[in-house]
C-alpha cells in the first residue's frame, strides 16, 4: 500500500488497517492511483531536469561558439582593414605608375601600340593615332591589330614578323612601309612577364609595336644627296677650266715663265685643282651610287690586261716613292670576268693608290685567283698596316683607318674611296673585303667578280 | 442505422449495453478484444452463431472501449445494421514492413469506386509502416474519399497483434471496409494534446520507420536517459515520450507525432509506427493530463462539428495506447469528454498502435497519427 495512503488511513480510520468487508479492492485502487501519481511526478521532474540539463549544455556550447565567432569576426575585420589599406596604397601607387606611363607614352613622338597575346589592341598612344589615322582609316582601342595591318600593302609581312617576335621572344625590325604619302618604319618587341609561365604556356603576354614616321628624315636625306650632287657638278665645271688652263700654260707658255717661284706656284695650283676634281668626282660617284643612279655595264673581259694598265699608270708614282709594283704571274689561266670594265678599273686604281699611299718601304703586289664562281684579285702591300679596332670601319663613308677626315696624317684623300669601291663591286655582284692586315708589315685587300658563265678554269 | 452492443469479460460473461436487441440482421459486426482472448478463440463460435449472415471483424487491442468504459482482456461487440448503406470488404496479408505501400495499393485497388464514400482500415500493428500503408491506400482512391482507421494493439506488450475478417483473427492482416451510398454521413476528428519540450533535435540516421540517431547520438540512449528507472519498461514506457516531427511537405511544414513500437538493443534502434525521414527536426513530447482530455474533446467536436456529422448515431473511437499508459486510472475521463460532445451516439473502439485520419475535419487526405484520439462518426439519413 502507498505509504501516504497508509498514513492517512491510520490517522482517520483505524489503527490496525481493518476495513469493512469489500473495501480492500477499493483501497487498493486508491493506493495504485497514489503510486501512479508518484511515478508520473518523478518522471516529469526527471524529464524536466534532463531537458534543462540538455538545454543548458546547448546554451554553453552556443555561447562559447558565439564568443569564438565574435573573436573571428574581429580578426576578420582587422584583416579586412589591413587588406583594404594595402589595396588603397597599392591603388595609389598603381595610379601614379599609370600616370607616369601614360605621360611617357603620350609624350613619345614615336607611335606605340600595345597588344595582348591575341593581338587585341590595349593601348594606342596619340602619336600612333596621328601617324596611322587617315581620313579612310579610323582606329579605336577596341580593335585588333589586323585592322591596322589592313591599312598597309604587304600587311602579311607585318603579321608574320609580329608572330616571329612572340615565338622568338626577341624584338624584330619589321621594315619600311608607305601609308598614304608617308614612309613609316615599324618594329615590334615582345612583352615578357617575370612570372613563371605554367607548363605549355608562354610568358609572353603581348607585344609593343613601334611606328616611326620617317617621311621627313627620308626627304632630308634625299635633298642632302641632291644638294651634294648638284653642288659637286657645279664645282667640277670651273675646276676643269682651271685645271685645263693651267695645263695649257705649263705646256705652251712655260718659256714665258722664267721665274722658278712662279712656276712652282703654278704647279701647286695645278696639283690642287686635280685633287679638287678627284674629290668632287668621289662625291659625285658616292651620290650617284647612293641614289642608285649609277649604271653598270655588263661586259665580259680579261682582268689581267686591265690590271697591267693600272699598274702602268702608277709606275711613275711608284718610282718616285722608290716602291715596286708588280703583278704575280698567275699559276693558271684566269677566266674572263663579268662587270663594268671602267668601274673595275676605278676600284683597282683606288686600291692600288691606297696601297702606295700607305706604304713607304717595299712595294705593292697584285695577284689573281679563280675559283668555282668568281675571280679574286688581291692587292698586297708592305705598308704600315691597319689597327684592328678600325678595321671594321674601313668600308664606311668618310672613314680612313687611324684618322678622321680633317687630320690626314699627311696623306691626302676624301675617305670615300673604299666606300665607293664597295658600292661599285656590290653593284657588279661581287664582294670586297680586307683579307689581312698586320701593323708594320702590310695589308691585303681583295675583291672578286663573277666569272664568265661556262668558262672553264 | 440500428445496432446492438455487448461486452464479454471472464468475470461477468456477456453483458448487453444496448437498450433493445437488434431485430434485423447486421451487415457488420465489430469485435474488439484482448489479444489472448482472441488468440484462444474465446466466444468465437458464439459470436458467429449469433450473426451467421454478417461480416465480422476481429481486432486485438491495447484496451477495449464501449460507451465510456475502458477494459482490458474483454470483448466489446457492436453489431450494425445499415438501412441504405452497402459495404464492401478487402483483406490482405503482410509479413514484411517494407511491403506496406504495395499492400495498401492492392487493398484499395479492389474497391469499386462508384458510390464509395468512406474507407475504414484495421491493420496489424507491428508488421506495418503506417505511413507507407496509408500512402499505398490513397494511391488507388479518388481524393474525395475519406479514410480513417488504425493499427490494432496488443496491450502494452508489443508482441503480437491480430486482425480477422469472417475468420479467426491472425497476425499480419490488413482489412478495409468500403462504405457505399449517399445516405451515409461520415465525420472524423483527430487530436493529440501532447506538449513538445526540451531542445529541438535533428534525425541524423534513420531508415523508413526505424530511428538510429538524433543529433548524431543514439536515440535509444536518449530515451533511457529520460526514462530513468522506467527504461526497464521499454518499449511501452517509451510511449510516455512520443516524438513531434516537423515534416517538410509541399503544403509547408506539418507537425506529426510518432510513437514507439519496438526497440532493438543490439542495433540501438527504435521502430516507430510511421516514417522517420532523415533531416527532419524532432522534439520530445510529454503528457499534460488536462490537455490530453481536452484533445479527446476537440476530436469529438471536429467529428460532429460543421464539417462532421451533427448528432451522430455511432462513433468508432481509436485512441493511442500512449494516452492510456499516461492517463491510467483517469483514462475514462477522455471517453467522458467525448461523450459530452457526441450526445447519444453509441461509442465503441479500442486503444491502438497508430491512428489513421485526415489532419483536419475539412480535409480528405488522411495521415498516420500517433498519440491521438481519433473518432469516426456515422449517421444514416
Amino acid at each position: 500500500m502507498h505509504i501516504t495512503l497508509e498514513r492517512q488511513i491510520k490517522k482517520y480510520f483505524t489503527t490496525n488497517n481493518q476495513f469493512p468487508p469489500g473495501w480492500e479492492a477499493f483501497i487498493q485502487a486508491i493506493s495504485d492511483t497514489y503510486t501512479h501519481f508518484d511515478e508520473d511526478r518523478k518522471l516529469i521532474e526527471r524529464s524536466l531536469e534532463v531537458s534543462s540539463q540538455e538545454l543548458n549544455e546547448r546554451y554553453q556550447k552556443l555561447s562559447s561558439s558565439l564568443t569564438i565567432e565574435k573573436e573571428l569576426q574581429e580578426k576578420l575585420r582587422l584583416e579586412k582593414e589591413s587588406v583594404e589599406k594595402k589595396v588603397e596604397q597599392r591603388t595609389i601607387d598603381l595610379n601614379k605608375e599609370a600616370a607616369r606611363l601614360h605621360a611617357s607614352l603620350n609624350s613619345l613622338n614615336i607611335g606605340l601600340i600595345m597588344t595582348d597575346v591575341n593581338f587585341n589592341i590595349l593601348i594606342i598612344n596619340p602619336s600612333a593615332y596621328k601617324i596611322l589615322s587617315t581620313t579612310e582609316n579610323k582606329l579605336s582601342e577596341n580593335s585588333n591589330i589586323s585592322q591596322i595591318i589592313s591599312f598597309f600593302s604587304g600587311g602579311t609581312k607585318i603579321l608574320s614578323k609580329i608572330g616571329e617576335c612572340v615565338v622568338k621572344k626577341t624584338p624584330e625590325a619589321i621594315g619600311e612601309f608607305s601609308l598614304a604619302s608617308r614612309t613609316l618604319y615599324l618594329s615590334v618587341a615582345p612583352i615578357i612577364t617575370s612570372e613563371k609561365a605554367q607548363s605549355g604556356e608562354s610568358n609572353v603576354i603581348g607585344t609593343v609595336i613601334l611606328i616611326q614616321d620617317i617621311t621627313e628624315k627620308k626627304a632630308l636625306e634625299r635633298s642632302k644627296d641632291e644638294f651634294f650632287s648638284i653642288a659637286s657638278h657645279e664645282l667640277r665645271t670651273p675646276l676643269t677650266a682651271i685645271r685645263g688652263n693651267i695645263a695649257m700654260i705649263q705646256t705652251y707658255y712655260i718659256d714665258k715663265l722664267q721665274d722658278p717661284e712662279l712656276r712652282e706656284m703654278l704647279s701647286d695650283v695645278h696639283k690642287s685643282s686635280v685633287r679638287l676634281i678627284n674629290i668632287v668626282n668621289d662625291f659625285l660617284d658616292t651620290s650617284r651610287l647612293e641614289m642608285g643612279r649609277m649604271e653598270f655595264k655588263k661586259e665580259t673581259f680579261d682582268i689581267i690586261p686591265l690590271i697591267q694598265e693600272v699598274i702602268k699608270e702608277y709606275l711613275t708614282t711608284g718610282s718616285i716613292k722608290k716602291l715596286s709594283i708588280q703583278l704575280e704571274e698567275p699559276h693558271e689561266k684566269i677566266p674572263f670576268v663579268v662587270g663594268d670594265k671602267e668601274r673595275v678599273k676605278q676600284v683597282l686604281i683606288n686600291l692600288l693608290g691606297n696601297a702606295l699611299k700607305f706604304t713607304s718601304v717595299g712595294g705593292v703586289t697584285l695577284h689573281v685567283e679563280a675559283n668555282d664562281k668568281s675571280v679574286v684579285i688581291f692587292v698586297v702591300d708592305t705598308g704600315r698596316g691597319i689597327p684592328i679596332e678600325t678595321q671594321s670601319l674601313l668600308f664606311r663613308k668618310f672613314q680612313q683607318a687611324g684618322s678622321n677626315l680633317f687630320t690626314r696624317d699627311g696623306v691626302q684623300g676624301t675617305g670615300l674611296g673604299l666606300y665607293i669601291s664597295k658600292m661599285m663591286i656590290e653593284g657588279m655582284h661581287g664582294k670586297i673585303w680586307l683579307a689581312s692586315s698586320e701593323i708594320g708589315k702590310g695589308t691585303t685587300f681583295a675583291f672578286n667578280l663573277p666569272k664568265e658563265e661556262n668558262a672553264s678554269v | 442505422m440500428k445496432f446492438e452492443q455487448k461486452k464479454y469479460s471472464e468475470a461477468k460473461g456477456w453483458e448487453v449495453f444496448s437498450q433493445a436487441p437488434l431485430r434485423e440482421a447486421p451487415q457488420l459486426v465489430l469485435v474488439f478484444g484482448g489479444r489472448q482472448l482472441l488468440e484462444e478463440g474465446k466466444e468465437y463460435e458464439t459470436v458467429v452463431s449469433w450473426y451467421p449472415q454478417s461480416h465480422i471483424i476481429w481486432c486485438s487491442t491495447a484496451g477495449e472501449i464501449i460507451d465510456t468504459q475502458v477494459s482490458d482482456d474483454s470483448l466489446v461487440l457492436t453489431a450494425i445494421h445499415f438501412e441504405k448503406t452497402t459495404l464492401a470488404f478487402t483483406e490482405a496479408d503482410i509479413t514484411q514492413t517494407d511491403q506496406s505501400e504495395t499492400v495498401g495499393k492492392q487493398l484499395s485497388e479492389k474497391f469499386t469506386k462508384e458510390g464509395l464514400v468512406h474507407v475504414m482500415v484495421f491493420s496489424d500493428g507491428l508488421h506495418v509502416n503506417g505511413t507507407a500503408l496509408v500512402k499505398g491506400i490513397l494511391a488507388n482512391l479518388p481524393s474525395s474519399i475519406s479514410v480513417t482507421g488504425g493499427l490494432v494493439g496488443d496491450g502494452p506488450n508489443f508482441k503480437k497483434t491480430l486482425v480477422g475478417l469472417d475468420k479467426k483473427p491472425s497476425e499480419g492482416k490488413v482489412v478495409l471496409i468500403g462504405f457505399y451510398g449517399e445516405s451515409l454521413k461520415v465525420g472524423y476528428g483527430s487530436f493529440g494534446g501532447w506538449d513538445p519540450f526540451g531542445p529541438e533535435r535533428i534525425i541524423t540516421k534513420a531508415k523508413d520507420n526505424v530511428l538510429y540517431e538524433l543529433d548524431q547520438q543514439p536515440a535509444l540512449a536518449l530515451y533511457k536517459k529520460y526514462l530513468g528507472e522506467q527504461a526497464a519498461g521499454l518499449p511501452s514506457s517509451g510511449l510516455l515520450f512520443p516524438l513531434a516531427l516537423r515534416l517538410h511537405t509541399q503544403r509547408g511544414d506539418e507537425e506529426v507525432v510518432r510513437t514507439l513500437l519496438a526497440i532493438n538493443e543490439e542495433e540501438q534502434s527504435m521502430t516507430f509506427a510511421g516514417d522517420m525521414p532523415e533531416g527532419t527536426p524532432a522534439k520530445l513530447m510529454k503528457a499534460n493530463f488536462e490537455r490530453l482530455i481536452d484533445g479527446a474533446e476537440k476530436a469529438a467536436e471536429m467529428s460532429s462539428g460543421p464539417f462532421g456529422v451533427a448528432n451522430p448515431q455511432l462513433a468508432i473511437l481509436i485512441s493511442c495506447i500512449g494516452r492510456k499508459l499516461v492517463l491510467k486510472e483517469r483514462i475514462e475521463e477522455e471517453l467522458e469528454a467525448v461523450r459530452s460532445k457526441l450526445g447519444n451516439a453509441a461509442l465503441t473502439g479500442f486503444y491502438s498502435y497508430g491512428e489513421i485520419c485526415p489532419t483536419a475535419a475539412s480535409e480528405k487526405q488522411c495521415q498516420l497519427h500517433n498519440q491521438t484520439m481519433t473518432i469516426t462518426a456515422f449517421t444514416e439519413n
